[in-house]
């Protein structure tokens, strides 16, 4: 599943990025990864771009963009204020 | 001198910030080859001095956009001695993800906690001291806008330059791994390329050569076999699972979010935000588009009638008593005639014709800067994007073609926003028919002529006029010129904040004064050039004689069937070539002698400051007074009621409104001018799109104001 088959309102836990290069590197810059919790917030009048909070801070992108961001929506209201410890888990750890 | 450069994300109140400390010291500059803005300023403090270095706005230092390659270079090859960090204090985590990266380089860094009263008034509180034992930096609380803490800032900038021990940064811990593969490279570039290590930030170079950074392999030149590069990538690959530039982005991050989870306590409800509530009005499915669309409707109306009165002020001065004085006063020196006409119709006309338009350019510019200070820039974006993207343009387009609104060249200049080099230059050849502020003149002297009564819904169609070319074109150019996939759309939308009073002042300044001395220059020049045209040879009886007269009577053949085939129409439209407004200023040249030449009017020079004083005074009352009918739908006069200026009355007598409308729209299209012609030229480094700007420019400026003029003959208008 995917970021782009959230309505608004829905929430979805990051598992991976499904693109590389500079869409990959500039996502991951603004704070799209693995094991954030990522919140549809709203889409734009034509439907697209969506809104999305990530990082507690309001992001636009496109459906194309959303739809390489893979997501769940289970297991993930429990971290929604730890998000952080995920990744430096992913980071730190070791 | 200790240099210190500014870095932030966008948005965390930096402009706010450098403003505040250097006011008028700010000089605006461009970052040396490219067209970004550079903000210097030089002031002392304590005896010392200081040199303020504004770097762009990035979110991170990965090479990937202008913005960040200036920034990282400056900070990488400049080595300034402090490094002043812009940190939004109500978004903590991702602003530290790019004090993370900061901290790798080395220097010694500060961090302004700004936007604190924001983050206060959110419920946040942030541990400053710990937050200074985690980075080992210093932590200073500000806000830009009431001018907090800037001078604690300035003193801990001292204090970190003044000390030897501080000269440094601390370097976080990347997790066991990844240090480990830092150590063994760090010994061996020490070993093998000592100057490399001298001349770069060594742990910041490391990550870079591991990451892949193709500037930083260039600088080992291939004979980086001796690291082992591609074996540690392998390594740290198998550990982490992922590719290296995840796992040095995630272990960044990590850093960022480790510092903001414990320095950073938040409120257990989340109040639901002003931003919030706006967003869901402007950002609504059904209102957003009408109400982006009214509102950029509601900032040119305001614009113009707020400054018609002070234009027309400008004009009956200048062509009033000034050059009244100004001959009276050759006269007195026995002046040759050639030189009061000169200084007359040329030198005083052209600089007139500037000056009247300063009221317009910036009240425009304080509008613009307002949007974009607002944050409501990003969401006219967010708006648009799904719109532009179907003429093959990024949303991010939509504010460069705004600020085309403004002037021609730094919406030009702007297209640097965007990442892909196609967006940019199908953006950039697009600009030219958003109707630029310099082209407000011929709309104001033409529009106030011939269309008093609804002159605000006229001006509008012109505007509109230039977007729906604007979305035919750029269909055009993308099944043409331009094929391939359309650029990413990731950006913020930022919280809505009122920008500071000072902050917009300054950039209203700047961008009024840049576009002031721009066209002063170029306009002085032509002004005398085609002064010289146009009474050259001397002597001549009719203007139709001159040099000019002959050029006119040549084009004006083109324009016949466009309703304004006359020689004086078509000569004023070849110099606008150099800038638009131009074209007003040579109407003006060439009517002057049109002028009733039997009445000589005998004011006292008292008399002429008396009348100067009383016009200014109506002018202002005529300004406020259009601020508040904006409100109600009524449409405003542009000066209709009152007596003509002498221009006004004569090009009453040579067009018709139908032919006024179809000229608008030409003059609308026909070609970018000079300035903007130079900014695309430097913008993607040669002539090419120059051409092709000017070549489907005219021929669409034709083809439309032909259309118009024929059309409108037709259904047996004018």
């Amino acid at each position: 599943m995917n970021l782009s088959m959230l309505k608004p309102g829905e929430t979805g836990k990051i598992q991976g990025i499904r693109v590389t290069g500079p869409l990959k590197r500039r996502l991951m810059d603004m704070g799209v990864l693995v094991g954030e919790v990522i919140k549809v917030i709203k889409k734009a009048p034509f439907g697209d771009p969506i809104e999305v909070t990530i990082k507690n801070y309001n992001l636009s992108l496109r459906q194309k963009e959303a739809e390489v961001i893979i997501i769940t929506t289970e297991d993930h209201q429990s971290s929604l204020n730890t998000s952080f410890e995920g990744v430096a888990a992913k980071g730190i750890k070791k | 001198m200790i240099t210190v450069a500014v870095a932030g994300n966008p948005n965390s109140g930096k402009s706010t910030l450098i403003n505040a400390i250097a006011g008028s010291r700010l000089h605006v500059g461009n970052w040396p080859g490219v067209t970004v803005e550079k903000k210097e300023a030089v002031f002392e403090r304590e005896g010392k001095r200081i040199k303020l270095i504004d770097l762009p706005g990035t979110y991170s230092l990965s090479p990937y956009t202008q913005e960040e390659i200036i920034a990282r270079d400056y900070l990488v090859c400049e080595k300034p001695d402090v490094i002043i960090n812009v940190v939004d204090s109500t978004n903590l985590e991702r602003n530290l993800y790019l004090t993370v990266q900061l901290l790798e380089l080395g220097r010694p860094v500060i961090i302004a906690l700004n936007i604190y009263d924001e983050a206060k008034k959110k419920g946040y509180r942030i541990d400053t001291t710990s937050m200074e034992e985690m980075l080992d930096v210093k932590v200073v609380v500000t806000v830009a806008t009431e001018r907090t803490g800037l001078n604690r800032l300035l003193a801990a900038v001292l204090e970190v330059a003044g000390n030897s021990s501080r000269n440094h940064s601390k370097q976080l811990d990347y997790g066991e791994d990844l240090e480990a593969v830092a150590r063994v490279m760090e010994q061996k570039i020490k070993q093998n390329y000592n100057s490399l290590a001298k001349r770069y930030p060594l742990r910041w170079f490391i990550f870079k050569l591991l990451e892949g950074d193709g500037h930083v392999l260039k600088e080992i030149n291939g004979c980086g076999d001796g690291l082992f590069i591609d074996d540690h990538v392998q390594h740290l690959r198998k550990i982490y699972g992922d590719d290296i530039e995840s796992i040095m982005a995630n272990v960044r991050y990590a850093k960022a979010a480790e510092t903001a989870h414990r320095v950073l306590s938040k409120p257990e409800v989340r109040k639901i935000e002003l931003t919030e509530k706006i967003d869901s009005i402007v950002l609504n499915r059904f209102l957003g588009v009408p109400i982006f669309l009214g509102l950029i409707w509601f900032v040119f109306k305001l614009t113009f009638d707020v400054s018609t009165p002070f234009v027309d002020w400008i004009d009956a001065v200048v062509s009033g008593p000034l050059k009244r004085r100004t001959v009276e006063m050759l006269g007195m020196i026995h002046t040759p005639a050639w030189t009061v006409s000169l200084a007359t119709d040329g030198v005083i006309a052209g600089v007139g014709f500037v000056i009247m338009f300063v009221p317009v350019i910036f009240t425009m510019m304080f509008f613009i800067t307002f949007l974009e200070g607002s944050g409501y820039m990003a969401r006219a974006a967010f708006v648009m994007d799904r719109a532009m993207r179907a003429i093959g343009l990024h949303g991010k387009a939509f504010i460069p073609m705004v600020l085309g609104f403004g002037c021609n060249v730094p919406a030009i200049c702007a297209t640097r926003i965007l990442e892909n080099s196609k967006d940019r230059i199908l953006t950039a050849l697009l600009i030219p028919l958003m109707s630029c502020g310099a082209r407000l003149p011929i709309y104001v002297l033409f529009v106030g002529t011939f269309f008093p009564v609804n002159s605000g819904t006229v001006l509008w169609s012109l505007y509109v006029m230039g977007i729906v070319l604007a979305i035919v074109m750029g269909i055009f150019f993308k099944k043409t010129i331009f094929k391939g996939e359309p650029s990413v759309f990731i950006m913020e939308l930022p919280p809505y904040r009122m920008p500071s009073f000072k902050t917009l002042m300054v950039y209203t300044w700047e961008r009024g004064k840049h576009f002031l001395v721009k066209a002063g220059t170029y306009i002085l020049l032509v002004s005398i050039l085609v002064w010289f045209l146009l009474n050259f040879p001397w002597g001549v009886e009719h203007k139709k004689d001159s040099y000019l007269g002959k050029v006119g009577q040549v084009v004006a053949i083109v324009f016949k069937p466009l309703g304004f085939g006359s020689w004086d129409v078509a000569a004023s439209l070849v110099t606008g070539v150099i800038a638009k407004e131009i074209v007003v200023g040579t109407m003006g040249e060439i009517y002057v002698e049109k002028k009733e030449p039997g009445k000589k009017e005998q004011q006292t020079f008292t008399g002429d400051l008396k009348e100067c004083g009383m016009s200014l005074t109506n002018a202002m009352k005529d300004s406020a007074k259009n601020v508040f009918s904006t409100f109600w739908v009524k449409s405003i006069s542009i000066g209709g009621d009152k007596k003509l200026t002498p221009l006004r009355a004569i090009i009453q007598g040579t067009f018709t409104p139908l032919s006024a409308y179809a000229f608008l729209a030409f003059v609308l299209l026909y070609m970018p001018c000079i300035v903007a012609s130079v900014a695309m030229r430097n913008e993607f480094g040669t002539w090419k799109w120059v051409g092709i700007s000017f070549t489907y420019q005219i021929a669409l400026g034709w083809i439309v104001a032909f259309a118009i003029y024929q059309g409108g003959k037709m259904l047996g208008i004018g």
